[in-house]
Parts: C-alpha cells; sequence; structure tokens
C-alpha cells in the first residue's frame, strides 16, 4: 500500500525493519554535546561506509533484546545486502514526485520528517515522537564519497530543529584554548586553511561541517566528521597530504582525508569566527561586518542541508552578537597564517 | 500597499543590515541603511506615501522615482507583492539611489535550480552535470 502522507511512509519503515531478524552487525554511539545518538548499522559495508567519518564514534559490543541505553536519538542504518527482499516495498516515487532537494511530495505530518538522497539513492526518515531515525539503501556500495564524509548531516538538521543547535556549513579549529569558526563558501579557503593549520598542531573539529551549539551560556562547536574533502589544487598548495588523501572512485573530483579516529577533541568554544577569503598579496586580518558572517553562513547551510532557514539567519545572526569577526585574507603567504593568529588573538 | 512575500523570503536584520534569502530562487540579498529600513517596514503592508516619508529623515533627498526603482527591484527579485497588480506594469523609472542598493547574491542559485534528473551526474546533486 502507497503510504498517503509522510507519516505514512515513516510508520511502513518502521514496521518493515521491525520485521527484520534484529542482527544488527554494529552499534555505537555518537555524543554531541550533551546529546547522545545510538547508532544501529546493519552490515560490515554500511558501517565501514557511514560510520569511518563520524568523529568520536564509539562502537559498543552489544545491546541485549531489551535495548536499555540511554539515547536521544536512534539512527537505523540498513543496507539492502542479502536483505533486500525482506526490506519494505519502496513507494513508487514517480506517483509521488520528489523534488530537487529530495522532499516527498507526500501530505507533511508536524513530527516525522522524510527526504530521498539523490546520487545516493537513500531514503531517510525521523519522527520527533520516538526519536527514532531510520537511513535505508539499497547498496552501501554505491554510496558516493560526499556522502561517506558527512553522513546522516539531514537527520542531524532535523533532530536539532527545535534546540539552538544546528549543523552549519563551516570549518572549525582550536588552539591553545581558544576556538575558531570558519564559516565560508565553497572555494573560500576555509578547507585548505583548517588543514593547514591542522598540521601545524591546531585541533581540527571539521573542515566543511560543524555543530553550532547557542545553546549554552557560551556559543560552542562540535565536531561531527573527521574527515575532510580536499581538490587536486589545494593538494598542490599542500603536498604533504598528499599521502593520506584517497579517491574513493577514481573520477570523484574531491579526494578525502581522515583524521586519527582518537581525536581528543570534539568541542569547544568559540572565541572569534574567522570569514577565510583569497585575495592574494599578503595575508592579514580585518574586522568583517555582522552581516558578512550571516552571509557566509546561511545560505550555504539553507541550500545544502534542508533546513528552516529563518533559524539559521537567526542563530547566525546570535552568533555575530556573541563573537568577534574578521576577515581572514588569505595571500599566497600560508605559512605566516599561524604567527599571524597568534599575534592577534594571544 | 506594498509587503514581503511570505513563506518563500527569509530575512534577518543584523547591525542596519537586512540579509535575505529567497528560497525558491536560490538567490540571496543585501541591504543597508535606508534601504534595511524600507524592508523593515515591508514587514506589514506598507504604502509607498510611508516609504516616503520614513525616506524624509534621511540624510540626503530621496526621490519618489528612486523608492519606486527600489520597489521595482524587489519585485524583480520576487521579494514582495503589491495589492495593486497594474503598479508593476507601468515603466519602472529606473532612478537609481545609492542610498536604496540591493546587493543579489546568485551562487547558490544554480544549486537549487538543478533538475536532478537531467542535470546531476552519477554523482548525484549537488555536483552538476559538468
Amino acid at each position: 500500500m502507497y503510504p498517503t502522507c509522510q507519516h505514512d511512509l515513516y510508520t511502513q519503515l518502521e514496521t518493515g525493519f521491525a520485521t527484520l531478524p534484529k542482527t544488527y552487525h554494529q552499534f555505537a554511539l555518537w555524543q554531541l554535546g550533551r546529546y547522545t545518538l545510538l547508532l544501529c548499522f546493519s552490515t560490515p559495508t554500511i558501517f565501514e561506509k557511514m560510520g569511518k567519518s563520524i568523529a568520536g564514534l564509539k562502537p559498543i559490543d552489544n545491546i541485549d533484546s531489551s535495548w536499555e541505553i540511554s539515547y536521544d536519538l536512534c539512527i537505523h542504518c540498513w543496507d539492502g545486502e542479502g536483505r533486500f527482499d525482506a526490506a519494505p516495498t519502496a513507494p513508487d516515487w514517480d506517483q509521488y514526485g520528489i523534488d530537487g532537494k529530495g522532499i516527498i511530495n507526500l501530505p507533511a505530518s508536524p513530527d516525522v520528517f522524510c527526504s530521498y538522497v539523490w546520487g545516493v539513492g537513500a531514503l531517510q526518515a525521523y519522527c520527533s515522537t520516538t526519536r527514532h531515525a531510520y537511513y535505508w539503501i539499497t547498496d552501501a556500495n554505491t554510496i558516493p564519497y560526499w556522502e561517506t564524509s558527512f553522513p546522516f548531516r539531514q537527520i542531524l538538521s532535523w533532530f536539532f530543529q527545535s534546540k539552538p543547535i544546528q549543523p552549519i556549513h563551516a570549518a572549525a579549529l582550536a588552539y591553545q584554548g581558544k576556538g575558531f569558526l570558519m564559516p565560508g563558501r565553497s572555494g573560500s579557503g576555509k578547507s585548505t586553511t583548517s588543514l593547514f593549520l591542522s598540521m601545524q598542531g591546531y585541533d581540527y573539529l571539521g573542515d566543511d561541517y560543524v555543530l553550532l551549539d547557542l545553546s549554552s551560556t557560551n556559543p560552542t562547536v562540535h565536531a561531527l566528521y573527521h574527515s575532510a574533502k580536499i581538490d587536486d589544487h589545494s593538494l598542490e598548495i599542500l603536498p604533504q597530504l598528499k599521502n593520506q588523501a584517497y579517491k574513493v572512485h577514481s573520477e570523484d573530483p574531491k579526494s578525502v582525508l581522515s583524521f586519527p579516529k582518537t581525536n581528543p577533541l570534539c568541542s569547544h568554544t568559540i572565541d572569534a569566527i574567522l570569514l577565510p577569503r583569497v585575495v592574494g598579496g599578503k595575508t592579514h586580518i580585518t574586522p568583517a561586518r555582522e552581516s558578512d558572517v550571516v552571509l557566509a553562513i546561511a545560505p550555504t547551510t539553507i541550500h545544502h542541508l534542508n533546513v528552516d532557514a529563518k533559524k539559521v539567519l537567526s542563530l547566525a545572526k546570535e552568533l555575530t552578537i556573541q563573537c568577534p569577526h574578521y576577515w581572514l585574507n588569505l595571500g599566497r603567504d600560508i605559512d605566516c597564517l599561524p604567527n599571524l593568529l597568534h599575534e592577534t588573538f594571544y | 500597499m506594498f509587503r514581503r512575500k511570505s513563506g518563500s523570503v527569509v530575512s534577518e536584520t543584523v547591525d542596519q543590515e537586512a540579509i535575505v534569502v529567497n528560497l525558491l530562487n536560490g538567490k540571496y540579498h543585501r541591504m543597508e541603511g535606508l534601504a534595511c529600513q524600507l524592508w523593515d517596514n515591508l514587514t506589514e503592508p506598507t504604502s509607498l506615501e510611508s516609504l516616503a516619508q520614513q525616506c524624509l529623515l534621511h540624510a540626503t533627498p530621496i526621490s519618489k522615482q528612486a523608492i519606486i526603482t527600489f520597489l521595482f527591484a524587489l519585485n524583480e527579485e520576487s521579494l514582495i507583492e503589491s495589492d495593486d497588480e497594474s503598479f508593476f506594469l507601468q515603466p519602472n523609472p529606473v532612478c537609481n539611489d545609492p542610498a536604496l542598493c540591493v546587493e543579489s547574491y546568485d551562487d547558490m542559485a544554480d544549486l537549487l535550480l538543478l533538475d536532478p534528473i537531467h542535470d546531476v551526474d552519477e554523482a548525484g546533486w549537488p555536483n552538476k552535470n559538468i
């Protein structure tokens, strides 16, 4: 029976997965600030694909049948390996239609969110009442690098929707007690700068998506992923990373870098916002307007994730009120960056 | 009367600058100073006369043609609507005043408007088919 609304679709997923043998391959805990996420992976393949980039992911050996473990969100991650015939019947996508961002054109439900991930062939759904989410793909081997590098970001956006916490498109680093948030459009120098500084001893919290948390006294950033994407041009600027970078598929435009899973830093307060931009000449720091920060954060976050745009704008504004903000004008002399930051902020 | 479009347009004002995002076409805009003030006024239905009154407080005179040009610019970007459907059928006076400048950015627009079936490659949205 085809779902008549998004809640129906979610219920079909929930019911379908409940009929499958309860033999998850791997459970793991993902701590994001004060929130605990329980991830359940059905097969080794999908655990390898979707779990390896997650910062601070802690595999756990066993959950007893009563599932007595405390969590704020449970994400069930299934692929079709060996179990496709038992998986829920896929709805007729042509009948319902899916827009360019994967929004499924079924009547909405206030507590259920569903979307289709184009290019991956995955269906994801979340219910705020049950606090369970499903990520279902038929073949995990086909998941592209840009999905395995930053998994579940849509589900996270749904989960944090009613909280002053939001995955945003930004890099983040910390060094000797100071945390720096670096939002910026693709091509702004954000990834190259964060990777370079991580090689200079800065703690890496992310280069593309991080979790902005304004729920406590001081603005805080939580690491989501310990992977980075780097293009060939940036690898020329940072040749030391060539040995660590790899392409998931040879034709991928970007390579992936993985950072050690034992990265001890998962969160840090934000002490300054740096907006990278490539200007040439000598690298220097200048004041930025609050609107520059909002423009650096909001449009890409809104358009990369199906999020509440008003919330993103509001959080970005609140962040600029609480944190000093600067342009990081990048020249060709990237080597001077650590000294420049030290002179400016320490 | 003129007012912001609801639903498809979201906005936030920071330090006398308005950031406006059009969720339908992916474009976003920045307005500062007087332009930001007029945009803030458009949260509620506002008349041309009321906008002109607001401009009287500005340091330099702002002509009515400049205000109309500003409204045309907002309408062109699908940010506002008018009770009077014929208003935007009249010729645009094209009287640009730097105090009523609307900065527009369309680098996100291409991403948003991709046809996922035909315009993306095997890597899928948001990777355009080059």
